[in-house]
């Protein structure tokens, strides 16, 4: 019989065992933060109370924006303390266990491939590239139409300027993503975000994420303030955020271990 | 700041409870990282559905459409990689035959492990 138990485990992400830093002071719901030991590699975790983040308080909340967002920016702000010193695997919410014997277990039976995709990912962290489209530029304006005739014309002129703006900015995009992939080690253009979790109201371009060396950084933040310059005529304009851990890279990490002989 | 002015990059810490990373912290959070199949995992299908909802509400995939900014989808050179980040009803329903399917394996994973 199995009795319930009224603690939970959530864990954080994974370090490589020998790696110094300091553990977060605080995670989830204010809960300590600690380090399981489990070889070659570690895992962050927190032990919470079971009826406020077991499994049944995740269903609870399935559709709860403001739990779920406390919860993700909690276990994100763990994880931006630790990538600050170390590499770190983040793992995708919910990552809960029974007990320390649970997670012991899985970091365990994972801790090769764990261990060569932290290997695989040394020293590299993720930044954020968003473009937004903040305005667009003034079109030259023409003489007030006198006849039914010169108002078409103008119409006319004004949606085909439109399309060519529009074609030069997408242009532009994929110049701006390119140049910025080319400093990194891997890069991924996701689905722009909607407005109503960014709170921005105006429409993302791009939202790319890319996975830099540490060593590269200042070559990487260069190219942007040079895309942003580039870009800034067009009326877009260029925000990052980082660093975070690699989020978008752990999957290709593991793909590529796997794909070793 | 609501400038219209395009301005420099602008650099946002991630601990920043600013709003206009929380996008940032769900997308990343609960549709990217490890996945790990813990022992509690098994009973969170619902999880996982609420996760694509989230994503489709990351991604306001039609409103780009409608801006004529589609070409991440297609664009492999773009996209980085060749899973292409699909969304919209063909992949949700992938996606959710792809959960049915991980649940039936734990399920079995469970059964062989009693």
């Amino acid at each position: 019989m199995d009795v319930e138990p009224a603690t939970v485990i959530h864990a954080y992400g994974i370090v490589c065992s020998e790696a110094g830093f300091d553990v977060p002071d605080a995670g989830i719901g204010g809960a300590g933060v600690a380090l399981l030991d489990a070889g070659p590699v570690s895992g962050v975790f927190s032990i919470l109370p079971e009826t406020a983040y077991g499994a049944a308080a995740w269903t609870e909340h399935a559709e709860d924006a403001a739990w779920l967002a406390r919860v993700a920016t909690q276990h994100q702000a763990v994880l931006a303390d630790v990538v600050r010193d170390t590499d770190v695997l983040p793992l995708r919410l919910p990552a809960m266990y029974r007990d320390e014997v649970h997670l012991h277990r899985m970091l365990e039976a994972e801790a090769p491939l764990f261990r060569a995709a932290l290997e695989s990912l040394h020293d590299h962290l993720e930044w954020s590239v968003h473009l937004y489209l903040v305005g667009e530029p003034d079109a030259p304006a023409g003489d007030h139409p006198t006849t039914g005739r010169e108002y078409l014309r103008q119409r006319a002129e004004a949606v085909s300027q439109r399309h060519l703006a529009r074609v030069k900015r997408e242009h532009s995009v994929r110049d701006a993503y390119a140049s910025l992939a080319d400093l990194s080690r891997q890069s991924v253009a996701n689905p722009p975000q909607d407005s109503a979790l960014s709170g921005r109201p105006e429409p993302m371009l791009l939202n790319s994420a890319h996975l830099v060396c540490r060593k590269h950084e200042r070559l990487f933040f260069t190219a942007v303030e040079e895309t942003a310059a580039r870009l800034a005529p067009l009326g877009i304009t260029v925000e990052v955020t980082g660093p975070w851990p690699p989020y978008n890279f752990v999957e290709l990490g593991v793909e590529h271990l796997e794909s070793q002989p | 700041m609501t400038s219209n002015t395009p301005q420099g990059p602008v650099f946002s810490g991630n601990r920043e409870p600013a709003s206009q990373n929380l996008a940032d912290v769900l997308e990343r959070v609960l549709d990217k990282g490890i996945v790990v199949v813990g022992d509690i995992q098994v009973r969170l299908l619902d999880i996982e559905l609420l996760t694509i909802k989230i994503r489709l509400m990351v991604a306001s995939v039609d409103r780009a459409r409608e801006m004529g900014i589609s070409w991440w989808e297609n664009d492999p050179f773009v996209s980085g990689i060749e899973d292409g980040r699909e969304d919209g009803a063909d992949g949700l329903e992938r996606r959710v035959r792809e959960l049915e399917q991980r649940l039936g394996d734990g399920e079995s994973k469970a059964r062989h492990g009693r």
